[in-house]
C-alpha cells in the first residue's frame, strides 16, 4: 500500500465514533477525568500492519527458541544462579502483562477517542502476546533447564508466596480503578519508567550469565513498549491538556509512581544484584540510567510545562533505591524454605563488587551473608531465619516487609483503621491508604495468613516440595548433595508469627478526604 | 534376598497444575490457563483466612472480577477451554495469513484490471454505502468486547473475548482500506456514504439501536452468546455473506468476497467458542445448568428479536446490487433456519422459527 494511501486510510479508521441516539450507555468505568476528544495516536497502526509485524517478531523469537537453543543445550549451560531467579520473576512478569491487558480493555471502553481505543487494542493483543511469552519461557526452561522444579509449579506457586504475591498488589493497580488511573500506573510509570531497566538491561545480565532465551524472549516483548509508552503519552497528553484535571492528575501519579517503586525495586533491584555470577552493572545504576535521567530527568520534566510535576516521594525513592533491594533480598534468603528458588550464598567475589557498587553496604548486610553461607548444610540444621527476633510484619498497602529502606533506618508505621492494624512500609504507602483506605482494609497479608503456621506444614501445604515429596523445591544453596528436606525442617520446629499483633499502634490513620 | 531398587522419582519437566482437557496439555493450555489470578481457589492461600483474596479494591469497594459481571453462573470458569486452542502467536499468524492474503487479491485485482472495471452501482450502493456502513456495526462489536475481556471470570474466556475484539476491528478496517485502493482506480468513490447511511437511513437505524444496545451491554457472557449465537448466523450472514459475499461473486468482484471469506472463518471460530461455553453451563455436571439455561434461553428470544428487526429492515439493500445472487425472502429463510439450528442444537427453543 502507497504511503499516501495507509495515511488516508488511518484518517478514515479515526472517524468510527458515533453520539449514540438510541441507547446511551452508563459508564462502565466511570472516569472523573475530562477526555479531550482530540489526541493522537502516535503510532498510526491498522491491524493488517500490525499483524504482519508481530508474526515476523513472534517467527524470529519462537524459531530461535525451539531451533539452534534448544539444539544447543544453551538453557543447561546458563549459570544456574541467575537460571533459579527466573523461576520467580517471570510469574511476576507474566502477571504484570495480564494486568495491563486488563487496563487496555478499560481505556477502550472509558476514552472516547476513536484513535487511541484502536491503538489500546493493539496493546490489548500484544499483553496477551507477553503473557504467553513469558509463560512460554517459563515452560521452556521447565524443558531446559538443569532444574525444573519451581519452573514447573511458579504460576500455582505465587498466589502462596510472600514475594511473588507483592506482585499482585503493585500491578493490580493497572485495572482496578479508575482508567486513566490505571493507564497511569501501566503505561506512564511502569512501561516508561520500568521496563527498560527490566526487559533491557535485565537481558544484558541474562546474556553475559549464559541465558540466551531470557533476552531473545524480553527483547521481543520490549519492542512492543514503545508504541504502550507513546500510548501512555498521547493519553497523559490529552489529560493534562484540560487544567481541570491536573490536581487529580499528580495525585493518582504520585500513588503509582509510590505503587509501582516500592515493589520494583525491591524486587527487580533484589533480581538484578544478587542472581548475577558473571557481574556487570549494579541496579542502582540502572535505575539511574533509566528511571531517574530518563523518566525522571527528560520525560517527566517536558511534562512540567502542563503542570505535572515529579511525583510525590521522588527524592525519598532515590535515597531508598541504594537500599531497598539489599534489605529485601535479606529477609527473601532468610526466609528460604519458604520460596521456591535455590540460592547461591555470596562469594568474596561478590562482597568485593557489592562494596564497590554500594559503598557501606558490608556494614549493614555483609555479616548476614556470611553467617548465611555457613547454614546451608542440612546436616548442621541450622536455618537463617534464627538470625532474626521475627520476620517484619508487611505493608497492607504494597504487601512487602516493613523494614525498607534499611532496618536501622526503616520507616515502618503501625495504625488503626476499621478494628485493625496495619503496618506500613513508608508514608507513601500510608498516604495511599488514607486516601482510599477502603480499597485497602479488607485485604490480608501473607503473614496475616500463616501466622501460628508451623513451617513444616505451610511447606507442605503449599506443595514447595519436589517429586519425590520430601526434598524442598528451594535450597539455601546450588549443592545437589546437600540438600534439605521436609524432614530436615521438621526438626527445627519453626513457627511462622505476624508480629504486628504485638507491636504498639501510633493511633488511628488520619483518612483524607 | 537383596531389596528391590527404588524407583527414580521423575521430575516433571511440564507445567504440572493444569488439568488438560486431553490427553496431554497443549500449547494454548499451557500459556493460558491460570494467568488470571482465581481469588477463590487456585490462587488463594489457604492458611487462616477464609475470605477471597484481594489486593486492592476497585474504588466502590467491589473485588477485581465480580462474579456478578454475568448472570451465568459457574463453580470454576477456569474449567472453559476455546475449541480453537488460540493462543497469541496462532491467532496473530491466521490473521497475519488472512489479510496478507487479502492485499495479495486486491493487488491481483488492482493490477489485472479487474477494480477499476467494477460496476459503479456495485462499487456506490454496495461497497461504499452497504458494506462500510456495516463497518460501523463490526466496530461497536470490538468495542464492547475489549471491556468485556476484561471483566470476564478466567483467562481461557478472557482470551476468546481478546481475539474476538480483534476479529471485528479487523472487518471493519477492511472496508476501508478496500475503498482506499478503490479510490486509485475510480473516481468519486465516497467513503462518507457509509457512515452517512449508518446515522441516517432508515435502512439501517434497527441495525444501529442494536449497535448501541451491544455496546450497552455489560455481561460478558451475554455478548458471547448473543453476538455468536444470534447475530452472527442471522444478522451478520445476511449483511456480510449474503449480500456482500454472494453478490460479490456475481458482480465480479472477487476481493469483496475474499474478505468476507475470512470474516466467515473468524465467525466459525467464534460460534464454536460460544457453543462450548454454553455446553459447560448447561452441563448436568454443572449445579447452575437449570438456572443458566433459563437466562440463556432469555438471552436467545431477547437478541432474536432485535437481530430479526435489523435484519427485515435490510430488505431494500437487497434490491440493490446490479446482479442478485439471492433475494431477501431466500436470504432471511436461511438465515433463520440457520440460527435456529444452532439453538434447537444446543437445546433451546428458536424463536426465530416462525418469526
Amino acid at each position: 500500500m502507497k504511503n499516501a494511501d495507509f495515511i488516508k486510510a488511518h484518517d478514515r479508521v479515526k472517524d468510527f465514533d458515533w453520539t449514540p441516539d438510541y441507547v446511551n450507555p452508563a459508564a462502565r468505568y466511570p472516569t472523573q477525568y475530562k477526555i479531550p476528544a482530540k489526541t493522537r495516536d502516535p503510532f498510526r497502526h491498522l491491524v493488517r500492519d500490525y499483524c504482519s509485524m508481530e508474526r515476523d517478531k513472534d517467527d524470529r523469537q519462537y524459531g530461535a527458541m525451539s531451533d539452534v537453543m534448544a539444539r544447543a543445550r544453551m538453557p543447561a549451560k546458563a549459570s544456574e544462579r541467575w537460571t533459579e531467579v527466573l523461576k520467580m520473576v517471570l510469574p511476576v512478569t507474566t502477571y504484570a502483562e495480564y494486568a495491563a491487558m486488563k487496563c487496555t480493555g478499560q481505556l477502550v471502553d472509558a476514552v472516547d477517542n476513536s484513535e487511541l481505543r484502536q491503538g489500546y487494542l493493539a496493546q490489548m493483543i500484544d499483553e496477551v502476546r507477553h503473557v504467553n511469552q513469558e509463560a512460554h519461557l517459563a515452560r521452556y526452561l521447565a524443558k531446559h533447564a538443569p532444574d525444573p522444579e519451581g519452573f514447573s509449579q511458579g504460576f500455582k506457586l505465587r498466589g502462596t508466596n510472600m514475594i511473588t504475591r507483592a506482585s499482585r498488589a503493585a500491578f493490580d493497580g493497572f485495572f482496578a480503578g479508575d482508567p486513566i488511573e490505571g493507564a497511569l500506573n501501566l503505561q506512564v510509570v511502569a512501561e516508561t519508567a520500568y521496563t527498560n531497566p527490566i526487559f533491557v538491561t535485565l537481558t544484558e545480565v541474562a546474556a553475559s550469565n549464559g541465558d540466551q532465551a531470557t533476552p531473545t524472549t524480553f527483547l521481543s516483548v520490549q519492542s512492543d513498549e514503545a508504541r504502550h509508552m507513546a500510548n501512555g503519552y498521547a493519553t497523559l497528553a490529552a489529560i493534562a491538556s484540560v487544567p481541570d484535571n491536573l490536581p487529580l492528575l499528580q495525585r493518582h501519579f504520585d500513588t503509582a509512581f509510590w505503587r509501582q517503586h516500592t515493589f520494583l525495586d525491591t524486587f527487580v533491584g533484589a533480581v538484578y544484584d544478587y542472581f548475577q555470577e558473571e557481574r556487570g552493572g549494579s541496579y542502582q545504576e540502572a535505575w539511574t540510567e533509566w528511571v531517574a535521567n530518563d523518566w525522571g530527568g527528560s520525560y517527566i520534566e517536558r511534562l512540567e510545562p502542563f503542570g505535572v510535576n515529579l511525583p510525590r516521594g521522588w527524592g525519598e525513592a532515590v535515597d531508598r533505591v541504594k537500599w531497598v533491594g539489599h534489605t529485601v533480598m535479606m529477609m527473601f534468603a532468610a526466609t528460604w524454605p519458604m520460596q521456591f528458588i535455590r540460592f547461591d550464598p555470596l562469594t568474596a567475589r561478590d562482597f568485593e563488587w557489592f562494596e564497590k557498587k554500594y559503598p557501606g553496604w558490608y556494614g549493614h548486610y555483609g555479616k548476614f551473608w556470611e553467617a548465611y553461607a555457613t547454614m546451608t548444610d542440612p546436616a548442621d540444621g541450622k536455618l537463617p531465619l534464627s538470625l532474626f527476633e521475627a520476620i517484619p510484619p508487611l505493608c497492607r498497602v504494597c504487601h512487602m516487609p516493613c523494614i525498607t529502606p534499611r532496618p536501622d533506618i526503616a520507616t515502618v508505621r503501625i495504625k488503626e483503621y476499621a478494628g485493625r492494624k496495619h503496618a506500613f512500609c513508608s508514608e507513601g504507602c500510608e498516604y495511599a491508604f488514607r486516601m482510599e483506605p477502603h480499597r485497602y482494609a479488607m485485604g490480608h497479608t501473607w503473614l496475616e495468613h500463616y501466622d501460628g503456621y508451623d513451617l513444616a506444614a505451610y511447606i507442605e501445604e503449599c506443595g514447595l516440595l519436589r517429586a519425590d515429596g520430601k526434598t524442598l523445591i528451594a535450597q539455601p544453596s546450588l549443592r545437589r548433595d546437600k540438600m534439605w528436606t521436609i524432614d530436615d525442617i521438621r526438626r527445627q520446629h519453626y513457627e511462622i508469627r505476624d508480629p504486628l499483633p504485638h507491636l504498639p499502634s501510633q493511633g488511628p490513620v488520619e483518612v483524607l478526604q | 534376598m537383596t531389596a528391590a531398587p527404588t524407583p527414580e522419582v521423575k521430575t516433571a519437566r511440564d507445567f504440572t497444575y493444569i488439568k488438560p482437557s486431553a490427553r496431554r496439555l497443549s500449547e494454548y493450555e499451557a500459556l493460558t490457563v491460570h494467568m488470571q489470578p482465581d481469588p477463590i481457589d487456585f490462587d488463594r492461600p489457604r492458611g487462616k483466612v477464609a475470605s477471597q483474596e484481594w489486593y486492592l479494591l476497585r474504588p466502590d469497594g467491589t473485588p477485581l472480577w465480580r462474579p456478578d459481571s454475568t448472570r451465568l453462573r459457574h463453580e470454576n470458569w477456569y474449567a472453559y477451554r476455546d475449541p480453537a486452542q488460540q493462543w497469541q502467536r496462532t491467532y496473530v499468524r491466521l490473521q497475519e495469513q488472512q489479510e496478507t492474503a487479502i492485499a495479495r487479491s486486491t493487488e491481483d485485482a488492482a493490477l489485472d484490471g479487474t477494480l477499476a472495471g467494477l460496476d459503479r452501482n456495485w462499487v456506490d450502493r454496495m461497497l461504499c454505502q452497504h458494506y462500510r456502513a456495516w463497518s460501523f456495526f463490526d466496530y461497536a462489536i470490538f468495542r464492547t468486547l475489549a471491556p468485556a475481556q476484561r471483566e470476564a471470570l478466567s483467562d481461557t474466556l478472557g482470551s476468546v473475548l481478546c481475539f474476538q475484539s480483534f476479529d471485528h476491528l479487523r472487518h471493519a478496517q477492511g472496508v476501508i482500506l478496500y475503498l482506499v485502493e478503490l479510490e486509485n482506480h475510480l473516481s468519486g468513490v465516497d467513503d462518507s456514504a457509509g457512515k452517512d447511511a449508518w446515522l441516517n437511513a432508515d435502512i439501517y437505524q434497527p441495525a444501529r439501536r442494536l449497535a448501541e444496545q451491544i455496546m450497552a451491554t455489560n455481561d460478558w457472557a451475554e455478548l458471547l452468546v448473543g453476538l455468536n449465537l444470534v447475530v452472527g448466523p442471522l444478522l451478520q450472514q445476511m449483511a456480510t455473506s449474503d449480500l456482500i459475499r454472494r453478490n460479490a461473486l456475481e458482480n465480479g468482484d472477487l476481493v469483496a468476497a475474499h474478505m468476507v471469506t475470512t470474516a466467515e472463518r473468524d465467525r466459525r471460530r467464534n460460534l464454536a467458542a460460544a457453543q462450548a461455553l454454553v455446553r459447560m453451563v448447561t452441563d448436568s455436571s454443572c449445579s447452575e445448568a437449570t438456572h443458566n439455561r433459563e437466562v440463556i434461553q432469555e438471552w436467545l428470544d431477547d437478541w432474536t428479536a432485535r437481530a430479526l428487526a435489523a435484519a427485515r429492515a435490510l430488505e431494500p439493500v437487497y434490491t440493490q446490487p446490479p446482479v442478485r445472487a439471492i433475494s431477501f425472502g431466500e436470504s432471511f429463510e436461511a438465515a433463520k433456519a440457520a440460527t435456529a439450528k444452532i439453538m434447537t442444537d444446543l437445546g433451546f427453543h428458536a424463536s426465530v422459527e416462525g418469526a
